[in-house]
């Protein structure tokens, strides 16, 4: 053992006094950093933003508008007086120096809390009645200048609280309790707001559900109502223990059309209520084990056949070390290169996600339901999960260039062939897929990434892993055999 | 003398040909054995096979008494060689392709790694990288290589190549102080005679993959007639010069088929000797044509004659 480990010392000593791995370090990561940056890419684009004179520039635009139309059909047109609304709307802001993220100017809209068959948001709607709803308009301005909640969500529920249908005035009655007790704003910025919308929403489904469970009709769907109850279950626990965002729904499937690969960015740019963009960048930084592959493939499919091409192999082979304690010294050092270079991954988009995120949603537990009950994980194991499904990719082409190296002690081949068949092999196999021929369900291409397996994205139907584990395992075996055959059997 | 390379009935074949047939013979502790052969004779795959590069098809090769087939990593750990030309890793400096050695031999301390790099003289450009180095100098890191773990075997395959005549003389004074004091086994490779001569004490003389012969240097030395000078006289009248020439020195001489005269004297006395032959021919009246030197037959021609002439074709 302990001369094993000098061999994969030797192996390691050769592999970082080659310029050629220093280079690709640096472009692993230059191309992590890089991808990080987009993996971040809202709170890229929002660190450009700059909220002043934000209105100043709406407000000329406004202004020009309504002078255009004023001087083209008089000041009493109905557009020319819906123009003139603008200006004063844009005016109001500027005097009253209303943030884009005040609750007044970003009331938020929903589907399923009553909004007062607002239009816009209350301010502009307060404007707009000035000019031509008197009677609102007083109501209305009274709730802005006194930026007064209570009396907002007194309008807006008004009409449901007096519903006929007990159950759901029931519902209303709470949420409205809820939003007065925590003094919850109708806005973006305040994420209660939309949890609580996603709560009433899921307990109308289950009410919805009871009732065709109970009147026998068709429609009711257990999984529909087991569904709405553990949101409920959920929302309501992340309401009561005030955690903002659940690094669980990051690691949710999005769509089962979607394929895993895709699915990452998808995420970083469709977060909804409740995800975490630190969490979503982190599971985009599972793609960046491509590059990780590239440099496993560079290092595994060159470090034999550079032996041979250089005639060091003679003298290699002449000490006392069995061939195949020297070949699998040359396996595990291309493996310990892919484990390090992950952490490195790791590690590099964790800090950028950190610097971009805040600390936050580092430390919080992903929440899921499990029997009615809310369960806590560590985010952490579940991307350690994702982490490793992808790595089963870049290990069997990392032995796949290393076989090949070892069959054919040529390094630019191995390099070759196993760069090609890394970056196509999960298209070919999706056309064929697209194509009908479900035979493709048996290629080790389409069984490498097993949590798309577990999350039915591969477009397999009934695609199960312990057979996709049975596959990847023999071809590696064939492949480890493939070397170990051409490189301690052969002569020299 | 203890035996440390013990080879019996080795045979190989490459494809279809044989290469090797039938070798055996031993090399001992404390002295330099010589493998003499044509390019093409088998000298190289016989290394490979002892250095465990390739595999024998029938025989045995023990190295310090471990069975290379059976004990391969405690033969191989009593082994020093080179293999055709020193090849190292030409982005390591010279001593970190030494230490590169070490690491899979064990038990190495740095002493021993600078020790050997001032036995083949490579103390000032050692700590470059082994790319800039020449031919000889990375045939001197090649020797380095191969004594570094204290070897009882050290197998050099053509170990001179590239190497300036100083270089040469350097190499032949390590390997034989190793031999002759440290009581290393050294068997040296190689097509030229002359430089067999030079280092070593015994030679195996390998043609067409047979192993014709083992000799002592000294004998192959007497059989190419080093020492002895050897005329040809001709004159008017062979048998009687022979008559006259066997009364005066006391030796049967006799004339040769196409009328000449042979004389063998050994090189001290053979000026005097040939001119107490003339002297001789002359007083008994004979008329003198021609007396000539006779080249004396070279190693060259000993090699080519044991290796059945076949010297100059490869096959």
């Amino acid at each position: 053992m302990a001369k094993f480990c000098r061999l994969i010392g030797n192996e390691w000593k050769k592999q970082f006094s080659k310029v050629a791995t220093w280079i690709m370090l640096i472009f692993l990561t230059a191309v992590t950093l890089f991808s990080s940056l987009i993996g971040n890419a809202n709170q890229v684009l929002e660190s450009f933003y700059t909220p002043e004179n934000y209105w100043q520039d709406d407000l000329q635009r406004a202004k020009q508008n309504y002078e255009e139309l004023k001087s083209q059909y008089g000041p009493d047109e109905v557009w020319v007086k819906t123009a003139k609304v603008e200006v004063d709307y844009y005016s109001y802001l500027i005097d009253h120096a209303i943030s884009s993220d005040d609750w007044r100017y970003e009331t938020r809209w929903s589907s399923n809390l009553p909004d007062g068959e607002r239009s816009g948001n209350i301010i502009h709607e307060m404007i707009y009645a000035t000019v031509f709803e008197e009677e609102r308009a007083a109501k209305l301005s009274a709730m802005v200048e006194n930026k007064d909640l209570a009396a907002y969500y007194a309008w807006t529920f008004e009409d449901v609280l007096k519903d006929s249908d007990p159950e759901r005035r029931e519902i209303y009655e709470w949420a409205y309790r809820y939003l007065i007790d925590h003094s919850i704003e109708p806005t973006s910025s305040d994420w209660r707001y939309g949890t609580l919308n996603e709560v009433v929403g899921a307990k109308f489904t289950k009410l919805d559900q009871e009732r065709l469970q109970k009147e026998g009709l068709a429609g009711y769907s257990e999984v529909q109502y087991n569904r709405a109850k553990d949101q409920i279950t959920l929302g309501v626990y992340r309401l009561d223990h005030n955690q903002e965002r659940n690094p669980a729904d990051s690691f949710e499937p999005v769509s089962s059309d979607i394929p895993e690969a895709f699915r990452a960015i998808f995420t970083l740019f469709e977060g909804g209520d409740g995800e975490s963009p630190f969490w979503n960048s982190m599971l985009y930084s599972v793609t960046f084990l491509e590059y990780v592959a590239v440099l496993c493939i560079v290092i595994g499919g060159s470090i034999v056949s550079s032996e041979f091409s250089a005639g060091t192999i003679k003298f290699l082979l002449i000490n006392p070390a069995r061939r195949w304690k020297i070949l699998m010294s040359k396996y595990a050092t291309t493996l310990l290169f892919g484990v390090l270079a992950t952490t490195g991954v790791f590690l590099l988009s964790f800090l950028m996600s950190l610097a971009f995120n805040g600390t936050v949603d580092a430390f919080r537990p992903a929440l899921s339901v499990k029997g009615g009950e809310v369960v806590t994980t560590s985010p952490y194991w579940l991307l350690f999960v994702r982490y490793l499904s992808a790595s089963v990719k870049v290990l069997v082409m990392t032995t796949f260039a290393f076989a090949l190296s070892a069959l054919s002690r040529s390094s630019a081949l191995s390099i070759g062939i196993s760069l090609a068949i890394s970056f196509n092999a999960s298209i070919v196999v999706m056309i064929m897929q697209l194509a009908g021929l479900d035979f493709a369900r048996y290629f080790i291409f389409a069984n490498w990434d097993f949590a798309a397996i577990v999350n039915k994205s591969t477009g397999f139907v009934h695609h199960s892993l312990p057979l996709a584990i049975v596959i990847v395992a023999l071809h590696l075996v064939v492949l480890i055999w493939t070397a170990w055959d051409a490189f301690v059997r052969r002569e020299v | 003398m203890e035996e440390i390379l013990k080879i019996e009935h080795l045979t190989k074949s490459l494809g279809a040909k044989e290469i090797l047939h039938d070798i055996s013979f031993e090399t001992y502790s404390g002295e330099v054995f010589g493998f003499l052969g044509p390019n093409g004779a088998g000298k190289t795959t016989l290394i490979k096979v002892v250095v465990g590069l390739l595999t024998l098809d029938h025989g045995r090769i023990t190295i310090a008494g471990n069975d290379l087939a059976k004990q391969f990593e405690g033969a191989l750990s009593n082994l020093g060689a080179i293999v055709e030309n020193p090849e190292f890793y030409r982005y390591l400096s010279g001593y970190d392709n030494l230490v590169q050695y070490a690491n899979m031999r064990g038990g190495i301390p740095k002493e021993r790694i600078d020790e050997v790099v001032r036995m083949v003289g490579l103390e000032n450009r050692i700590k470059e990288k082994v790319g800039r180095y020449s031919l000889g100098m990375r045939q001197r890191l090649g020797v380095a290589q191969a004594i570094l773990h204290h070897p009882r075997l050290l197998v050099l395959d053509e170990p001179t190549n590239g190497l300036d005549p100083a270089g040469i003389k350097d190499l032949r004074d390590v390997l034989k102080d190793l031999a002759h004091k440290e009581g290393v086994a050294v068997m040296v490779s190689s097509h030229l005679m002359s430089e067999m001569e030079m280092m070593c004490d015994r030679v195996g003389v390998i043609a067409n993959g047979t192993l014709i012969s083992v000799h002592p240097i000294a004998e192959l030395v007497s059989a190419a007639g080093i020492g002895r000078e050897e005329f040809v006289i001709t004159l008017d009248d062979a048998k009687k010069g022979a008559e006259v020439l066997s009364e005066a020195f006391g030796i049967e001489i006799l004339p040769t088929e196409d009328g000449a005269i042979d004389l063998v004297f050994p090189k001290e006395e053979a000026l005097a000797s040939i001119a107490k032959a003339n002297e001789t021919l002359v007083r008994a009246g004979l008329s003198l044509y021609t007396v000539s030197k006779k080249e004396n037959k070279r190693l060259e021609d000993v090699f080519i004659e044991l290796t059945g002439g076949e010297g100059q074709q490869i096959g």
